[in-house]
């Protein structure tokens, strides 16, 4: 074969081998372009596109009435493309007149602008009129696009409750951050197309994504009611409390719930904040201490003493107890508040007096494990599931560990440490029947179109007393208000319910003296109960039954006429026996006392009476041991301190220096000590 | 007597339709650059139309040139590509980019001799091999002296280093060989060499094994030493059947390097998507077919074997250029023939299209 053939068939080898990986290259081309084309054109996309979100409008958050709490009002962000900016080399020119406009440095304008990033904000949350001005000026990479900025149209209203959103309209505090995925929709975005360094490309392709509106929240809450309950807080935080004698507690909540359904139509707490500019307020300030303190209730925890004795049939109303004055446990004697004793009673009446040896005797009967499955049904020692974040779980004595004494100074409400929201969820149990609910905020959740999304739902926690044992209950409390210690909740031509409660402060495991814890609960109408409400206030030297009950009997008659329940015609008129001081007194000058505590009775009198307050003594001895009010206090303008006196500091003399009888107060004094908490 | 037929119009034809397309993806790839650079849109695409003009001059006066009047100038061609390929490593004369000494300049004027040691070589192993048919079957006395001066000239261009160019030449050579008649088991052998040689390349120059990795995965890196073959398989895939649109390509936007040289391939793919992309491989199979059809229809050995290996370096730098674009094969530099943006190249190219169609006349 000549060299000149096999030339030929080698040639047409070669062909063969190109024409072969020329098929393999089509085919790849196939497989790249056809095949992964989709795929790749997405990452194509995300890398060529980039995009300036839009925010979608958060939504409202609303009271029961559909009244606006919190809403979104629209505004703009100023916003920069450095590598724009950079490219058209007028960095300084844009940076000093954007300075200018917004009020800022040049250099911070000028770090912002030049960042190396794709995109930057400059500014947010600025009007209109700014924002018009910055597109007028047409500078290269700089841009604007709408934003929303929370505000809360009624400042402090119920700003415990709703929390506050932080400057990316994210939720940081109570419903705002509970609720805050619902409420912020989804962003939508402007798509825009970019070239590798940065630049964005002349007509180039636009792609808007619109967003995706918040839901609305809807609260249980009744901003009528909330603002009855504020306003009652004000007044007592304000000096202006009835029977308060001008004097300022540390704190005050009061609490309104349906225990019908367990929808909380108020908590209201002060001192308090305005969400509109809550980076001014102490942290401190901003804690719902209704739900994230706990407290010793004292007397109003009666009640679940009382449901539980009733449910367990330990007692029989109309069956006799004998009120000694005292109910000796463990070789200790708790007191009754009232020296001597109540005498003869019926249980009905051990109630109404509150009288302590009789609930001492309820408790005993009761014993240790019926009254921790009471104390555990009741809700106590558990979060009640209220939509607040960081609530308390409350202390309870340690079951193990806990005595007899124990069991007595539980049974009227001391040693045991609850919330104010437990507390009055496990009344609205006792009232509405017998079944413990869970408090709830939300009533529903409503979309941009206004449809309901989540609807409410009562959720029942568990059934802990018969409905027959409710309405003994009831009708007992009741009575309490009409005839016994609660009767400045009384209301002329409604059926209150109510119970009072004075609790000494507990301070590094010992009680202080002459600083309590004033509280009231009540609810109404008696026979079917569509309100109730707690009241607590913090650091004053009164008892609940006279300065917790007011408010309480404020708030409860015009949230009462407000919902439109009509007096009934079968309730009392008066109470039993006509109370007095029921009228608010002259709101006078206040003044601050100063402290005489250590000095002789001399000095103070110099001290007192050369700013103009009068002084009474009680006790015996040289030195003050201790005054009311206390010093710094302010109160008002020549009211009358008392003086305690005594021999040495820390020995105080036994002495009845209260004006007023108070069943707690003597069942503190009455204890041996401190009762250490345990658990 | 020399026939004074017409050329292969096919050819021809395949020849100026490469041309075409070149010139309008050179005008749409590089108008970005151009702006970026000059801030003139066009720049690049005068300069194309300029080496256009020059190259389609070179290419009908290489037309009218005798290949066998070619042999008398084998010697001094092989001597001036070699003393070029010395030149480019000389300071001030030689033009070093992107770190690698591979132009000359002379004055406003730049050459690569990788351009032109291409056409030399392919001229010199024609001539050679052409001697006596008979004498590349003995692998001492017939395949070791062409395989010497192929491991010189290969040599000289890695010192630049221009890896794209040397394997372009390797493959050239080799194709050669086999048109030539050289023993089968020898060429086996000399393969395995080759692919020995191949893997020293790589551990001379780590550089080149990263691009290996790459090509083997291109998204563990996509930042890095995948980053060309994904910005090429982001332009090809958006392409899809029909391609973007003639200018309509996204990733001429500085996100794909060298879009109007070495990838513009990818470019093609992108605004005339699969279509367009298989239309341009059918010109080069119809270029490689009708060139192939002239080195069978030469009047002698030497004619022959020039059309070989002037039909294979398009062949080999096509299917090279393609391969690394496409994602088949690891990134190397190297010109897709026609089409990419660049003069020496285009020149060259052209000069040894025009000596084809002559070939194709017989």
């Amino acid at each position: 074969m000549s060299p000149y053939v096999v030339m030929r068939k080698r040639i047409a080898f070669l062909f063969l081998c190109v024409a072969v990986f020329l098929l393999v290259l089509v085919i790849r081309l196939a497989y790249v372009q056809l095949g992964q084309g989709a795929g790749l054109s997405k990452i194509a996309d995300d890398t060529h596109f980039r995009g300036v979100p839009v925010a979608p409008k958060r939504g409202n958050i609303e009271d029961r009435q559909g009244n606006v709490l919190a809403m979104s009002v629209s505004s703009e962000t100023i916003y920069a493309v450095p590598a724009e900016v950079r490219q058209s080399g007028r960095t300084k020119e844009i940076a000093a007149d954007l300075a200018q406009l917004l009020g800022k440095t040049e250099s911070e304008i000028e770090e912002r602008i030049s960042k190396r990033s794709i995109l930057e904000y400059v500014q947010k949350r600025v009007t209109p009129e700014i924002a018009a001005q910055v597109r007028a000026r047409k500078y290269p990479g700089i841009g604007t696009t709408e934003d929303s900025q929370r505000y809360y149209p009624n400042g402090s209203l119920a700003a415990h409750l709703i929390g506050f959103a932080g400057i990316d309209n994210q939720g940081l505090e109570g419903i705002e951050l509970t609720r805050n995925q619902e409420m912020n929709g989804i962003p939508g975005s402007i798509l825009r197309e970019f070239a590798a360094n940065g630049i964005e490309l002349p007509e180039a392709e636009h792609q808007y994504l619109a967003p995706q509106q918040g839901n609305t929240v809807r609260l249980t809450i009744d901003k009528n009611i909330q603002a009855f309950a504020e306003r009652e807080l004000q007044k007592i935080m304000s000096g202006q409390g009835v029977n308060m004698e001008g004097q300022v507690p540390k704190s005050a909540s009061i609490l309104v719930m349906d225990p019908s359904s367990g929808e909380m139509l108020a908590i209201a707490t002060l001192p308090s904040f305005d969400p509109n500019h809550y980076q001014e307020y102490d942290p401190g300030v901003r804690r719902n201490i209704a739900v994230q303190n706990g407290y010793e209730p004292g007397s109003t925890f009666k009640i679940i003493t009382l449901a539980a004795a009733l449910e367990e049939k330990e007692i029989n109303v109309d069956s006799h107890f004998f009120d000694k004055g005292f109910y000796s446990v463990l070789g200790k004697n708790v007191r009754c508040w009232k020296a001597g004793g109540h005498g003869d009673q019926t249980f009905r009446q051990v109630a109404e007096n509150s009288c302590n040896p009789g609930f001492v005797e309820m408790g005993q009967r009761l014993g240790m494990d019926k009254f921790y499955k009471y104390l555990q049904d009741f809700g106590f020692g558990q979060k009640t599931g209220i939509e607040m974040s960081g609530e308390a779980l409350g202390i309870l004595a340690n079951k193990k560990k806990a005595t007899a004494l124990d069991l007595a100074t539980m049974s009227i409400g001391q040693t045991n440490n609850v919330t104010a929201i437990q507390l009055l969820t496990a009344v609205a149990a006792v009232a509405n029947g017998g079944t413990l609910l869970k408090p709830q905020l939300v009533r529903e959740i409503v979309d941009s179109n206004g449809q309901v999304v989540t609807p409410f739902k009562k959720e029942e926690v568990r059934k802990v007393i018969s409905k027959e044992t409710s309405n003994l209950e009831c009708e007992i409390l009741e009575g309490v208000v009409t005839n016994g210690t609660g009767r400045r909740a009384f209301l002329p031509g409604y059926r209150v319910a109510g119970k009072t409660g004075t609790a000494q402060k507990v301070v590094n495991g010992g009680y202080v003296q002459g600083e309590y814890i004033a509280s009231f609960v009540s609810f109404a109408p008696a026979n079917s109960p569509r309100l109730a409400i707690l009241a607590v206030i913090d650091g004053v030297p009164f008892y609940g039954g006279v300065v917790a009950a007011p408010p309480v009997q404020a708030v409860m008659l015009d949230s009462l006429k407000y919902l439109g329940l009509k007096p009934d015609p079968a309730a009392p008129l008066t109470p039993s026996k006509p109370l007095p001081g029921l009228e608010f007194p002259p709101v006078k000058k206040a003044a601050v006392i100063p402290s005489v505590l250590g000095l002789s009775l001399e000095e103070a009198q110099k001290i007192l009476n050369q700013v103009g307050f009068k002084l009474e003594t009680e006790g015996q001895g040289e030195v003050v041991l201790d005054q009311i009010p206390h010093g710094d206090a302010r109160v008002e303008e020549g009211s009358t301190v008392l003086l305690y006196l005594g021999q040495e500091a820390g020995q105080t003399a036994a002495a009845n220096w209260w004006q007023e009888e108070d069943e707690d107060i003597e069942a503190i004094k009455a204890l041996p000590g401190r009762i250490p908490l345990s658990n | 007597m020399r026939s004074r037929r017409r050329p292969d119009m096919i050819l021809l034809g395949s020849i100026l339709a490469l041309l075409t397309i070149g010139i309008v993806m050179v005008y749409s790839s590089s108008a970005v650059k151009g702006y970026l650079q000059f801030n003139d849109p066009l720049h690049y695409f005068k300069l194309e139309i300029m080496w256009v003009a020059i190259s389609l001059a070179a290419m009908f006066f290489s037309m009218r040139i005798d290949p066998q009047f070619l042999r008398r100038w084998v010697k001094p061609a092989l001597y001036l590509a070699i003393v070029l390929l010395i030149l480019v490593k000389v300071p001030g004369i030689g033009r070093r980019v992107n770190g690698a000494d591979r132009w000359i300049g002379l004055g406003p004027l730049s050459i690569q001799p990788s351009e032109v040691i291409k056409l030399a070589m392919i001229l010199v192993m024609a001539h050679i091999l052409a001697l006596d048919p008979r004498k590349i079957t003995f692998f001492r006395k017939g395949l070791l002296p062409v395989l010497g001066l192929l491991a010189l000239v290969a040599g000289l261009i890695m010192l630049q280093p221009d890896l794209g160019t040397t394997l372009a030449l390797i493959g050239t050579s080799f194709f050669m060989l086999i048109a030539a008649g050289a023993r089968v088991r020898h060429l086996s052998a000399l393969a395995g060499a080759g692919l020995g040689l191949m893997v020293a390349a790589i551990a001379a120059a780590p550089y080149r094994m990263r691009r290996i990795l790459a090509f083997l995965d291109p998204w563990a890196d996509p930042s890095g030493k995948g980053f060309q073959t994904i910005q090429a398989l982001l332009a090809l895939g958006p392409g899809g059947l029909f391609g973007l649109g003639l200018g309509q390509s996204r990733q001429k936007f500085l996100y794909l390097p060298e879009n109007h040289t070495d990838f513009i391939f990818a470019m093609i793919g992108e605004e005339l998507g699969f279509v367009g992309a298989t239309l341009v491989i059918m010109l080069f199979f119809l270029l490689v077919w009708r060139g192939y059809k002239a080195a069978m229809g030469a009047n002698d050995a030497f004619t022959g074997l020039l059309a070989v290996g002037l039909t294979s370096i398009i062949a080999v730098q096509a299917m090279i250029n393609i391969g690394v674009v496409s994602g088949v094969l690891p990134v190397t530099g190297i010109t897709l023939p026609f089409l990419s943006y660049g003069g020496t190249s285009l020149i060259f190219t052209m000069l040894g299209a025009g000596v084809l169609l002559n070939i194709s006349r017989q």
